[in-house]
């Protein structure tokens, strides 16, 4: 952490959300806000960043369909593999590998300046066990913000954004 | 022109590629390298024009990379694409003697207007 780190870590907005998959897929993506949030039990990559200390300090979780839509659809996969994937629940290794490229780049959201530097620490699968510091954030009422992003040709997968506090 | 795009990513080197290609460097010719070490031979056999590189990278990082070229004489124009891109590491690139460092996510204008004082 920085000596200048004088703001707390910001929550991003729905727009930087949406920019963030629009640019990194190449392909228009529309953002709807939702009042549920993206539960891990109902299987969810997460991404979790830690600052430099190791202690988690946000959280990105996105659900098999966004897993499997976003996943494919950065590097052109066929959307009927999404489909097949959504439909028997098993995201493939490429699609999990990609969407963890894109939140290694969703650290982006979170360093501000005067903000203290936070990075992708790591990626769970949908159905992997969370350690306790990361599972007692997913479903925290505040510091966060929940919405469905719609990937043009590819369809639409929810996700969650938790900052610590 | 020939280009050397290297990142340990396949999926961002064709997001890279593809972006660059939005921004109009269509007609450039690219080789893709998987990490720093892998880079280092191809810059060394092909004699690239240019080089756009990741910062973190396995067996090589981008940095290191940029250092071993300057250390044997190699003065190939070299940029990161990168995740992070704190005042640090900026700093460093630039002490290094990158020409510039593109943080990630990127726009293809992005590209464009940061590369274009380049080409020309």
């Amino acid at each position: 952490m920085s000596a200048d780190a004088t703001r707390p870590t910001p929550v991003p907005s729905a727009f930087e959300v949406r920019e963030l998959f629009e640019g990194l897929l190449g392909r228009t993506v529309e953002w709807t806000a939702m009042s549920g949030v993206v539960d891990p039990i109902d299987g969810a990559t997460v991404g979790a960043y830690t600052n430099d200390f190791g202690v988690v300090k946000a959280l990105v979780l996105c659900d098999i369909a966004l897993t499997a839509r976003a996943g494919s659809a950065i590097a052109l996969l066929p959307q009927m593999g999404a489909e097949d994937t959504i439909k028997n629940g098993l995201v493939t290794a490429a699609q999990f590998d990609n969407l963890a490229e894109i939140l290694n780049v969703a650290g982006s959201m979170f360093n501000r300046p005067n903000a203290p530097h936070i990075r992708l620490d790591t990626t769970y699968a949908p159905r992997e066990t969370l350690p306790a510091d990361v599972a007692k954030w997913t479903l925290v009422p505040a510091s966060r913000i929940d919405g469905v992003l719609t990937i043009q040709g590819y369809g639409e997968g929810r996700i969650s954004v938790v900052v610590a506090y | 022109m020939k280009v050397v795009v290297a990142d340990d990513s396949r999926v961002m080197r064709q997001i890279v590629i593809r972006t660059l290609r939005q921004a109009g460097y269509d007609w450039w010719e690219i080789e893709e390298a998987e990490d720093g070490a892998a880079a280092l031979t191809k810059i060394r056999a092909s004699q690239p024009d240019f080089v756009l590189s990741d910062w973190n990278m396995p067996e090589m990082s981008g940095i290191d990379l940029l250092k071993s070229l300057r250390r044997e004489g190699n003065e190939t124009p070299f940029a990161f694409v990168t995740s992070e891109g704190s005042p640090e590491m900026r700093a460093q690139a630039e002490k290094e003697g990158a020409l510039f460092l593109i943080a990630k996510p990127f726009t293809a204008d992005v590209f464009r207007e940061t590369i274009d004082p380049f080409i020309s």
